[in-house]
């Protein structure tokens, strides 16, 4: 299911961006670039992890077991750029989505049968990184760029804060311009699409988490 | 003594003051006073203890001393706590003696027959502070100092951490499973806390380490300056039909590190989990039903016919907060 919603945006981004028929080209120096869009936040398994309980023999006695997996989420963002040179642009973002988690309680000593226990969390990301234009890959009138950086991400319940983090993240994408003007406030608008992988480090978990993302945004250079 | 003082006494398999209305985790010790119930607790920045100067066999007085030391140094390590303790010196003064000296000894009680040791305190009612406070090994047991155990002998070190549990004010925990023996009393099958009231048995010295219960308990009696800030807590109610449920053990479990801490529904139905790690929780509710009643708390008016239940959503603990109340329903045996 989360499968067929990302292949969806990227199916639609990639037809929206062949209708165009201006020549893409990076952003010249000094420019400004500001975009909105949405996405697909990929899921993670959190895995297993028993109840349990020590004994007299060393060997735990499992009160329960669960399993417990972060779910599919869509996601908005917005993202401001500047272009350095003509082919590399630094860039920030801001992020929202509403993950749900889902832990699985089985083989409990006491109560019966298994069960699935829910709730979603919010979830904001704000992440800075690195953009370069890879011209010579262009074609089809798409530009490739590939992406790399990294963020903090905040998690609230409720509006209460829960957990804190920070992430790397990497990928790529291509962009594809719709207009472009000589003058004028706005000088060129694009569609772009991104896929990226974003290693999650949460303060109190040990371990980091993968998530992969697809999102497709409307981007306006100033 | 011109302030109030009361002696009372708390044993591994029974004690009396347990007060789980006054405690956010964990049953602490409390009396009730004129202002209702009150928690005890130590309220000076280091806890001097002495060690009795007889031994018993298999066990001299300096490897007692040595084994407390190291049992009273594990709860001063937990960093979400503040407490502190300083070694006073051997002496001949016994246990339950009111002499201002909180002494750790052996003692034979022949009748406390399923007491492996059992912890007094000397209370001033009016502030809630504990001015002396007395344990005893019961020294009818075998007993040993041995690194890795002895399976013949109960573990000084073990019981002594979880006495130290008392000592600081805590009660006891139902994180544990046990099964009835034929012969009476009962068998752990499995235990979550240093401060389960029943012990894993002879040779076993698992109970050398604190739990995340344990942990949870200390620190919110002491806690550290950032420990309210950084952890959560969950509170809810238990009902069973429309009727609220009291006595009912609730459990609170990290599906991200395992950990499991515990508290108790109190006259009301409520209970309050504190000193909990940011994030969600899986939610447990059982009747007590591995230990006897009284381990815990004044039996009257505990309900213990209801099956073990999950809560249908997770829990989230927000950080240096409470979650909004929430009601788990259990269903009758």
């Amino acid at each position: 299911m989360n499968l067929r919603r990302i292949i969806c945006i990227v199916a639609f981004a990639t037809i929206a961006t062949a209708r165009a028929e201006a020549q893409t080209a990076s952003p010249p120096p000094g420019r400004l670039q500001v975009s909105v869009g949405a996405g697909w936040l990929g899921g993670a398994e959190f895995g297993e992890q028993p109840a349990n309980l020590r004994t007299a023999s060393g060997n735990p006695y499992r009160l329960f077991t669960s399993d417990t997996h972060l779910g599919g989420a869509g996601f908005f963002e917005a993202r401001v750029g500047f272009a350095l040179a003509r082919r590399v642009a630094i860039e920030g973002r801001a992020a929202i989505a509403k993950p749900e988690l889902q832990t699985t309680v089985s083989s409990d000593a006491e109560a019966s049968g298994s069960f699935t226990a829910v709730e979603g969390i919010d979830q904001y990301v704000f992440d800075g990184g690195i953009l370069i234009h890879l011209d010579e890959l262009q074609a089809l009138g798409l530009m490739p760029f590939a992406i790399g950086g990294l963020g903090y991400v905040r998690q609230l319940h409720d509006q209460q804060l829960v957990e804190t983090g920070h992430l790397f993240y990497g990928g790529g994408g291509v962009m594809r311009e719709l207009f472009s003007r000589p003058q004028g406030f706005i000088r060129s608008g694009s569609i772009r699409a991104d896929l990226r992988l974003n290693v999650l480090s949460l303060e109190l978990d040990e371990d980091s988490r993968s998530q992969g993302s697809v999102s497709a945004s409307l981007v306006l250079t100033f | 003594m011109s302030r109030g003082r009361i002696r009372a006494w708390c044993a591994i398999a029974v004690f009396v003051l347990a007060l789980p209305g006054t405690a956010d985790a964990y049953i602490h010790l409390g009396f009730e006073g004129s202002g209702g119930a009150k928690a005890i607790k130590w309220n000076v920045p280091r806890v001097r203890w002495y060690a009795n100067n007889g031994g018993v066999p298999g066990v001299s007085a300096s490897q007692f001393q040595s084994e407390l030391a190291q049992a009273f140094m594990t709860w001063e390590s937990v960093p979400t706590a503040s407490i502190a303790f300083e070694f006073g010196g051997f002496t001949s003064a016994a246990p339950f003696e009111d002499d201002d000296l909180s002494v750790f000894g052996f003692q034979s009680e022949p009748d406390m027959d399923r007491v492996l040791g059992a912890t007094s305190f000397i209370v001033d009612v009016f502030a809630g502070t504990i001015i002396e406070s007395d344990v005893f090994f019961n020294s009818i047991f075998p007993w040993s100092v041995a690194a890795a155990g002895d399976p013949l002998r109960f573990d000084v070190r073990s019981v002594a951490t979880h006495e130290i549990g008392h000592f600081l004010g805590l009660g006891h925990s139902a994180i544990g499973e046990t099964e009835l023996r034929p012969e009476g009393g009962r068998r752990v099958l499995g235990s979550g806390a240093v401060m389960f009231p029943i012990s894993l048995g002879r040779g076993v010295i698992t109970d050398r380490d604190l739990q995340p219960d344990d942990i949870a308990g200390v620190s919110d009696l002491y806690p550290d300056g950032a420990f309210r800030d950084e952890t959560g807590m969950i509170s809810g109610r238990v009902r069973l039909n429309t009727a609220g449920v009291k006595g009912a053990h609730v459990v609170a479990f990290n599906p991200q590190t395992g950990a499991l801490v515990g508290n108790f529904t109190v006259a009301d139905s409520s209970f309050r989990i504190a000193g909990l790690s940011p994030g969600p929780y899986v939610i447990r509710v059982e009747p007590i039903d591995d230990a006897d009643v009284d381990s815990f708390m004044d039996p009257q008016g505990v309900n213990v016919n209801f099956q073990a239940t999950f809560h249908p959503r997770l829990i989230v603990a927000p950080r240096g907060g409470s979650t909004a109340t929430f009601d788990v329903t259990v269903r009758s045996k």
